[in-house]
């Protein structure tokens, strides 16, 4: 354990540790820990971290260690559905289904070693694939801690009409109206084979436009991303198939309309940008629509494009300001609904 | 009544007095929406509950100018798009006002470049796909009910196109939304692909049956027309083989625009002609029963034999047993060339392997041709003195057969049952039931319709399944919703006290209200 933590017991959450200035630090292994949690933190206006192993204490925050909480709990193989305790890493997660043939899609080093409750709380957008989605985004079911200390359950379905998708609320909300403990996700066969094509165009425009013409012909790489190149910008992707596709890489440069690149360093180029280390460097982010990039990339050393959709992209560039977050009526809506639910529960 | 009285007053002062209405022949008509329950209890002589007044603003400001309006009083709201749920949402049962929104139905921006277009919550299903097509677009979704739904209705109740499987459910077009909340506001959700912040506003909304706010416009992802299509049809040896050829597209990543199995009795019912098989095939062929002919009005003899066939379920259902298994698939794919020509060859490598045998293009282009015919054939078999009515459940492919299987058991001493699979993902599929009966008369009816519907919800409950995949919950499963969200009931109740603080918008409805 960290310097500065001391032992502690709670009668609403057993065993924790505590330190000055309000921190607290608790190990949660079975979901109702989580919901008890929560709970006690909300009772003490404290903070929720999710974390996974000793940290540093946070004033007026309270650590959950979710590292107990991991594992796989069943892979159903018919419907490809693998059954996740929240607390288990996306890497983790991608090892114990690759064990069976299969894959979440790509993980990207930045989030490899998130835990999947944490990913959830933060509506994490990390994994902008246009074969596999978000990672939050393949959920068929989803249990979570409330902090009314209360746990939810759901059916697993791929799509339901029983009004709100009340799950929602955990996602992107931090903990303030709960945390997942478990989720179903949807899992796929493992590709047989990856190749990655490069296509350079003569700007970050014609680079998007070229990536929406391949969206609209049914074209879904595994990932892609679009870097700056001198004066062109070129647009790589990750080209992952059952080997029915033997010409992948040559129909995306047709489809798209560029010039083929020698893609040699495309594949480091993308796991050293997708490095834990690099993530906090990537992280900033201005997301600017279609027609606009060229004006939102200008100026801007080191721009990289990473979430190109039909209507837009998100560029992320090193070292730049993290644009404030404004806290609109929406934000306040947010605050009105964690207090609401507290409420409802007193 | 005076309160009411100056409520209508100063609506009409704001929506101007041809846009409010009190008199009975509108609140009759608003009384209601197309639950198949509601024809019942009507059949059965309850009275229905009349809105106090029907009102249609004009733009967001009078839609939320009739919202600070009734919040002030306490005065419900239920928001109405064309009437056309079959769940009961849109029912006013506790009075109030009804607010229609089909005056805001304007397509206020459409951008092909980004795919997107921005159009209001009034606009009828068919007219904004028509507008769409002329620019050379479509939104892709494609419900039974296309003619007689609206953009707002379908944002509400999760509604879902038959061509889901490519396009996916609205909600899965949605890019945000603009909802009159409880305070009166004209609010903005933050748009799905760039969310700050805060969970997202836009699923919290949408599915919230106009209990959370009145949504009044909505931007979604639209897509070109589909350059190519490719039709198939297959007559499988049993639904299992017809769900292995559904699942392995949608796990191959493939995105055919529609796969629909109809089971061995939904099969049968299209009978020698596999190409009239559609959504309403089995209801068509009740139909024929109640009618002399085509062009010929129904027969007493023939209502008489509905009724009997009806009256007997348990001995129905079982001669259905002794059907062939064989089961229709239908199948399309569209898009451009190449996506067609490789989901269309895989579809049909599937097909083989689990022993279909081919039919062409046939049933798949028929099918196109006639699919949203359903909507109009229920009146008929009322008018036999029987009922009809529909639900559908979701859950996973593994869970489907038992799903499926333990559904018909529940619902079959109750009434004759059959079914189809469609609305395909890659992690499980809808199965839609049909069912039809009768009674010895209208209370006897209801008496078994409302057993039927328990037995269905109670076991798709008891597999694990959701009760609803695009319908809705409205009244029809409104006893099932506390057990179908557990705790999670406890995010409504806060949601429902954030946006609606006076508690005004569509009370009771998705749940019951405290005390009811």
């Amino acid at each position: 354990m960290t310097d500065g933590w001391t032992p502690h017991h709670d009668g609403a959450v057993g065993d924790l540790w505590t330190a000055p200035q309000g921190a607290a630090r608790v190990e949660v292994a079975e979901p109702v820990a989580v919901a008890r949690a929560l709970a006690w933190a909300a009772d003490r206006g404290l903070q929720v971290q999710v974390v996974r192993g000793p940290r540093a204490p946070t004033p007026r925050a309270l650590q959950l260690d979710v590292a107990p909480l991991s594992g796989l709990v069943a892979v159903d193989e018919i419907s490809r559905v693998a059954h996740l305790r929240a607390g288990t890493t996306w890497a983790e997660a991608e090892a114990l289904v690759a064990a069976r043939g299969l894959t979440l899609g790509p993980v990207p080093g930045c989030v490899a070693d998130t835990p999947i409750m944490a990913s959830f709380a933060q509506g994490d957008r990390r994994r902008p694939s246009p074969a596999y989605g978000h990672l939050t985004d393949g959920v068929l079911a989803l249990r979570a801690a409330l902090p009314t200390g209360v746990l939810t359950r759901s059916a697993v379905a791929p799509r339901r009409a029983t009004g709100p998708d009340l799950a929602r609320c955990v996602v992107g909300a931090g903990a303030a109206l709960g945390l997942a403990v478990d989720v179903h996700l949807q899992v796929w066969a493992r590709p047989t084979t990856t190749v990655v094509a490069a296509v350079r165009f003569g700007g970050w425009d014609a680079a998007h436009d070229g990536a929406a013409v391949a969206l609209g012909e049914g074209l879904r790489p595994a990932w892609w991303c679009a870097r700056r190149r001198g004066r062109a910008v070129e647009l790589l992707a990750g080209l992952w198939g059952d080997g029915t596709e033997p010409d992948a890489v040559r129909r995306f440069v047709e489809v798209t309309g560029g010039d083929e690149a020698p893609p040699e360093d495309a594949q480091a180029w993308r796991d050293a940008r997708l490095d834990p280390a690099a993530a906090e460097a990537w992280w900033p982010q201005v997301v600017a629509p279609r027609g606009g990039l060229a004006a939102a990339a200008k100026g801007r050393r080191g721009v990289e494009a990473w979430d190109l959709r039909q209507a837009g992209a998100t560029l992320y560039a090193p070292g730049a300001a993290a644009p404030p977050f404004e806290r609109d009526a929406w934000a306040a809506s947010s605050d009105r609904l964690a207090h609401a639910l507290r409420a409802e529960e007193a | 009544m005076e309160d009411g009285t100056l409520l209508v007053e100063a609506l009409v002062a704001r929506v101007g007095p041809d846009h409010v209405r009190t008199d009975a022949p509108d609140r009759d008509a608003y009384s209601r929406d197309l639950w198949p329950r509601s024809q019942l209890e009507r059949l059965a002589g309850d009275p229905p509950t009349r809105p106090l007044a029907v009102v249609w603003p004009g733009d967001p400001a009078e839609v939320a100018e009739v919202v600070r309006l009734c919040a002030a009083r306490g005065v419900p709201i239920v928001p109405f798009g064309a009437g056309s749920g079959v769940c009961g949402g849109a029912r006013p049962d506790r009075g109030g006002v009804v607010l229609d929104v089909k005056r805001l139905k304007a397509l206020r921006r459409v951008d092909p470049v980004a795919g997107e277009i921005e159009v209001e919550a009034g606009m009828m299903g068919e007219l904004l796909e028509r507008r769409l097509e002329h620019r050379g677009l479509t939104l892709g979704h494609f419900p039974s009910s296309i003619v007689c739904s609206t953009v707002g209705g379908w944002l509400a109740g999760r509604s879902a196109g038959q061509c889901s499987s490519r396009y996916g459910k609205i909600e899965d077009m949605v890019v945000d939304l603009e909802v009159v909340t409880g305070d009166g506001a004209i609010r903005r959700t933050p748009r799905a692909d760039a969310l700050g912040p805060g969970p997202d506003w836009n699923q919290l909304f949408v599915g919230s049956e106009g209990t959370l706010g009145v949504i009044t416009a909505a931007t979604l992802r639209v897509h070109p027309q589909p350059a190519e299509r490719a039709f198939g049809g297959w007559l499988m040896p049993d639904y299992r083989a017809g769900l292995a050829v559904m699942r392995g597209a949608m796990q191959a990543g493939d995105r055919p625009a529609v796969l629909r199995l109809y089971d061995a009795l939904d099969t049968f019912m299209v009978g020698a002609n596999p190409h009239a098989a559609e959504g309403g095939g089995a209801l068509s062929r009740l139909k024929g029963l109640l009618s002399a002919g085509h062009d010929g009005g129904p027969s007493r003899l023939k209502h008489a034999v509905l009724r009997a066939v009806l009256g007997s379920p348990a001995l129905t259902n079982a001669a259905v047993r002794a059907l062939p298994a064989r089961c229709l698939l239908i199948t399309v794919c569209e898009g451009e060339a190449d996506e067609v020509a490789a989901a269309h060859a895989r579809l049909e490598r599937l097909a083989a392997t689990a022993g279909g045998q081919p039919l062409g293009e046939g049933p798949g282009r028929t099918w196109l041709a006639h699919r949203h015919d359903v909507s109009f054939k229920q009146s008929k078999i009322y008018e036999a003195g029987c009922f009809v009515d529909t639900f559908e459940v979701a859950t996973t492919w593994a869970r489907l057969p038992a799903l499926y299987e333990g559904v018909r058991r529940a619902v079959g001493p109750h009434v004759l049952v059959m079914a189809h699979f469609s609305h395909a993902y890659p992690g499980g599929c809808s199965i839609y039931f049909t069912f039809a009966g009768t009674g010895a008369d209208a209370v006897a009816m209801r008496r078994t319709y409302d057993a039927a519907w328990r037995a269905g919800l109670d076991t798709a409950q008891a597999h694990g399944a959701v009760i609803a995949h695009h319908h809705g919950a409205g009244l029809s499963r409104r006893a099932h919703m506390p057990a179908a969200h557990g705790e999670a009931r406890r995010w409504f109740d806060a949601l429902k006290a954030t946006f609606d603080p006076a508690g005004i918008f569509n009370p009771g409805k998705l749940f019951a209200e405290e005390g009811a």
